[in-house]
């Protein structure tokens, strides 16, 4: 059985479950939270996209190149 | 029976053996350690990508990511009697290049004073981008250009919470894998990683705009 899961408590799970780290028990309760959940979903969403375009960026090495100015 | 070594879970440092480390990588440590060059070169070549890679991710700078990379492989060299086999030694090599990225970003700041403000500075002056979210309904939108602004917005990130987030998006590295590479527990790393996605969706939303 799911048991009902808030988004106060969902909200706690997302990054865990968007890095996998998850126990199951927890990723299914999850699931079931963003199959109805718009807010949640979206944030998941974004979390995913952050991570997508952080290795896009890293594919190409020298992306960041300022870094080391900012501690000049 | 010794428990194999898999992949780069990673032990405590009290509960693990020569044992459990994979025998091949455990031979190849052992001829290292008795200045066996062949073997030498070999663990560079195994580890020399990655090493690059993530100085490049830390440092943003090809010269000092390559000098970087040395100065990681000396330092693997002259401590490799120390390794007992607590983590793989990808991981343990990961612990080493993040320490001497940090103390190398130490030594800039020192010498040239970081214009970087802190997040709590940055909260205070613009406001918590995490009680402002369900006012904004924005949504990020995946593109080259998103991810150039998200590039963008990592420079401003403090230290350690870009170095969990490239460990955790870019390496692929477990949290428990993060927390052995930077010498903390495994909450400080999601708080880390938490704080870090805030900051950058947040930014990214132009919440502190």
């Amino acid at each position: 059985m799911i048991s009902y899961l808030g988004c106060d408590a969902a909200r706690e799970m997302l990054q865990a479950f968007v890095d996998r780290e998850l126990p199951m028990v927890d990723q299914v309760g999850l699931e079931s939270h963003l199959r109805w959940c718009e807010t949640c979903s979206a944030r998941v969403e974004d979390l995913r996209t952050i991570g997508t375009g952080i290795r896009q960026c890293a594919a190409v090495q020298g992306c960041m190149p300022r870094i080391r100015e900012r501690w000049r | 029976m010794p428990v194999p070594f898999l992949g780069g879970s990673v032990k405590n440092a009290g509960a693990i053996s020569w044992s459990d480390v994979d025998s091949g990588e455990g031979l190849l440590i052992a001829r290292c350690a008795a200045g066996d060059e062949v073997a030498c070169a070999e663990l560079v070549a195994t580890h020399q990508r990655m090493v690059y890679g993530l100085a490049m991710n830390l440092l943003g700078d090809r010269d000092e990511a390559l000098d970087l990379s040395q100065e990681v492989f000396l330092r693997v060299f002259r401590t490799l009697s120390q390794f007992r086999g607590q983590s793989g030694l990808r991981t343990w090599v990961y612990r080493i290049t993040v320490n001497q990225a940090r103390n190398r970003c130490r030594w800039w700041r020192r010498r040239h004073r970081s214009s970087q403000v802190s997040l709590d500075e940055h909260i205070l002056q613009f406001g918590d981008p995490e009680s402002k979210q369900d006012i904004r309904p924005d949504r990020l939108l995946a593109s080259k250009e998103t991810a150039a602004k998200i590039w963008q917005a990592m420079e401003r990130l403090p230290f350690d919470q870009r170095t969990a987030l490239i460990l955790r998006e870019v390496d692929g590295l477990k949290y428990e894998e993060i927390a052995f590479t930077m010498n903390v527990a495994i909450g400080t790393v999601k708080s880390r990683l938490t704080r870090a996605r805030q900051t950058l969706r947040g930014d990214l939303l132009g919440l502190r705009s």
